[in-house]
């Protein structure tokens, strides 16, 4: 979708008729506009027009705490003049998508009453102008259903980046989760999946009632286990709760150590301890990481530290296994079910009778004693397999848990060594004369303080739902073994597996589902991060990951979180990367076939983020409008733009003097010269 | 799912059948039916709407009704 022109009558601050003519029709390569103008002249009003045209929107999702009778269409001006007459507003929108050009207008009618102003639809048209040249008058009825098929009213919003927006998804929290879910969702049309999974359990439990009801059966166990598994999922969701909750206090608490770290810089004579500290700090959250790294390691070794702790039995039972084994024992010549045959028979293999009271019947008899069962010998045969592979390596495996107990060891006592130092630090920052400093530093240990405690009972929290994990796979296999059990005593019974098993089936749809999407999300905008970071961010930042919890996390090089120390404006990078991501999967995850609306995004960025931005922006989307201020937009900007080849058109929101904006388009050489440079304003 | 491949092209229903392709036939259409029908109907009238399925289902596998 490309828009090429939009035609506003009376639309909030533009008063009468503007045209804006977003891409020249003659040059359909430069696909970037920039709409330039001060806060409050109208530049969010431009997307505002084109989502009303597109849905009758009056509502953008910046507007949630505005209420319904401040949102205001119809021009106040206009109103004012209209001496209680109605005021028709329009606006008028002509784009092309897939080869066809749209002319959509919708047109609502205002009028004053009282304080109040009521505003109702007054027209609706579209017309489509097809491949071949034909126009077609589109049944009033079907617009909304044309209209969705070339935008999903569901993602529009995907298309607008305003710096709220962008600043709701730089903040680690609930808010940020909340935004970032809420975007998923609505791309993923999971919507009636949850309603269908919340349903299921509903079910379920229904049927489970049912069957506890019915007692004295054998249903008892498979309600027992049924409700068992119910209670460890419910369990496990309320860790999973508390653990998000407790996530986002330990986000609080480092950023409000961020935010006194920053204001004790402003000491100067003090500024050298904080460097120092920081370094520490940061020093032992590596070596921490190492330390849980080598951790991990060891668990692997677990069995096998296991053996070589029983060295000596193990090399006792292995020489008399292998004794067995060379003289025949195990396996045995004869398996032990072939004798009992004989002798139950009275027949041997060769066809002769073996009666009791013979010699041969009492020799068989005795290699029956000799010999030991089937499965006794199978077990026997995998325990001298599994010692003899274990014996081999024993002397390695010696050396490389000996080798990660000494580092793990040396690590520690590097961390003791750091920590020893950070304390000795604070307490200097602390004994520092400056009286509000030292205040600082005490909220600051506090801070530190409920960290601790909170990652304390992070650990705990995730220590049970480990241990519910694994309960929940034990009860699972429990279940399927009462689910192969044959003649089911009740209906009640077939009605609650099958319930149960729709349970898990439409919960397994959902989180792979939810979870494929977050893998390929990620993905998409580790790749735009990648295209947008400066080189300093290049080098350290690597990945962006949307992790179960909705929540965005940025790694390392070494695939570790770096969230803490990403600058406000990497994170905005973060964020822009992220939006970009969805939109290119609303847009089947390539190019974005439709209009990318940016509203003040260049805030927080450096020169080269800018830069970078402005390059690569124009290759991901098949058209750009910036809607930027005098402030984010200068010489600098411009002549980055200009040198991508792709900006075509500029347009100046301007004051008229009676609180109404008119809009001035300016071609691209002129617009440089009127852009102010660097620290100036306009 | 590819990177490429995006979330929308696809069939959402087709998505998520592929994921429970593995549970009986009886699992599989009775989910299914609870995704459309949820797309029209509160989560009560769904949850009926599985009971229903569940027991219809159980008396045709030649289950008696308790």
């Amino acid at each position: 979708m490309i828009i090429h022109k939009m035609t506003l009558n009376n639309f909030r601050q533009f008063r009468g008729k503007h045209e804006i003519e977003f891409v020249s029709l003659d040059d359909p390569t430069k696909n970037t506009a920039v709409v330039y103008g001060e806060n409050g002249r109208g530049k969010t009003g431009l997307f505002r027009a084109m989502m009303f045209a597109l849905y009758g929107e009056r509502r953008l999702s910046q507007d949630a705490n505005v209420p319904d009778n401040e949102i205001q269409l119809v021009n106040t001006s206009a109103l004012q003049e209209s001496e209680g007459k109605p005021v028709r507003t329009s606006v008028e929108v002509t784009f092309s998508h897939k080869g066809k050009v749209y002319n959509l207008y919708r047109a609502i009618e205002g009028m004053r009453h009282g304080d109040e102003v009521i505003e109702e639809i007054a027209d609706v048209r579209l017309n489509i102008t097809h491949v071949d040249g034909n126009t077609e008058i589109i049944d009033r009825r079907s617009i909304d259903s044309k209209i969705a098929d070339v935008l999903d009213p569901r993602v529009k919003e995907y298309f607008l980046f305003d710096g709220e927006k962008i600043e709701q998804l730089t903040r680690a929290g609930k808010e940020q989760r909340r935004a970032i879910s809420e975007g998923m969702r609505n791309l993923l049309r999971v919507d009636a999946l949850d309603v269908a999974v919340k349903a299921s359990e509903r079910a379920a439990k229904s049927f489970l009632d049912d069957l506890t009801q019915e007692t004295g059966t054998a249903g008892v166990e498979l309600a027992r286990l049924i409700k068992s598994l119910g209670d460890n999922e419910a369990e496990s969701n309320r860790i999973r709760t508390r653990l998000e909750e407790l996530a986002d206090e330990r986000d609080r608490a480092y950023r409000e150590l961020e935010d006194i770290d920053k204001r004790l810089m402003e000491f100067k004579e003090i500024e050298h301890l904080l460097s120092e500290r920081r370094q520490a700090e940061s020093d032992v959250r590596r070596l921490e990481h190492d330390a849980d790294q080598v951790m991990n390691q060891m668990q692997t070794y677990v069995c096998k530290a296991a053996a070589l702790m029983v060295r000596d039995t193990v090399e006792e039972v292995f020489a008399s296994l292998d004794e067995q084994k060379e003289k025949g024992e195990i396996p045995s010549e004869i398996r032990r079910d072939l004798i009992e045959r004989i002798i139950s028979e009275h027949k041997c293999i060769c066809g002769n009778e073996v009666c009791e009271g013979t010699s041969e019947y009492e020799s068989i008899c005795r290699w029956l004693e000799k010999t030991s069962d089937a499965a006794r010998e199978d077990v026997a045969l995998d325990l001298w397999r599994f010692l003899a592979e274990t014996r081999s390596h024993f002397e390695d495996d010696a050396d490389i848990i000996k080798q990660r107990i000494i580092e793990h060891s040396n690590i520690i006592h590097r961390i003791d060594r750091l920590r020893d130092k950070v304390l000795s630090i604070s307490k200097q920052i602390g004994e520092s004369e400056r009286e509000d400093s030292w205040k600082l530093e005490k909220i600051r240990k506090k801070h530190l303080e409920a960290i601790t405690s909170i990652k304390a009972e992070i650990q705990n929290l995730e220590s049970q739902a480990k241990e519910l994990d694994s309960i929940h796979s034990r009860l699972t296999q429990q279940l399927d073994e009462e689910k192969r059990r044959k003649n089911r005593n009740s209906v009640l019974e077939e009605r609650s597996l099958l319930a149960r098993e729709i349970q898990e089936a439409l919960a397994e749809a959902y989180n792979t589902y939810t979870s494929e999407v977050r893998d390929v999300i990620g993905k998409s905008a580790t790749d735009v991060f990648g295209r947008l970071l400066d080189e300093e961010g290049k080098a350290t930042l690597k990945t962006i990951v949307v992790k179960e919890n909705y929540s965005l996390e940025v790694l390392d090089q070494y695939g570790q979180p770096f969230l803490a120390n990403v600058s406000a404006g990497q994170r905005q990078i973060m964020s822009i990367s992220f939006i970009t991501a969805l939109a290119m999967a609303a847009c089947d995850g390539g190019r974005i076939e439709m209009p990318l609306f940016m509203d003040s995004p260049f805030g927080r960025l450096s020169g080269q983020h800018r830069k970078n931005i402005i390059r690569e922006i124009p290759l991901l989307t098949s058209q750009w409008i910036i809607l930027a201020t005098d402030t984010e937009f200068r010489r600098d900007e411009a002549q980055a733009l200009r040198m991508t080849g792709h900006w075509g058109k500029f347009f100046m929101l301007c004051a008229s003097g009676d609180g109404n904006t008119t809009i001035k388009e300016y071609s691209v050489d002129d617009a440089y010269s009127i852009l102010p440079r660097e620290e100036e304003q306009v | 799912m590819s990177k490429n491949a995006g979330v929308r092209g696809s069939n959402v229903t087709d998505l998520i059948m592929e994921k429970i392709s593995k549970y009986p036939d009886n699992v599989r259409d009775i989910s299914l039916e609870a995704i459309k029908a949820a797309e029209r109907l509160p989560e009560r009238a769904v949850a009926e709407l599985i009971m229903a399925q569940v027991i219809q289902c159980t008396k045709a596998s030649g289950g008696d009704d308790a």
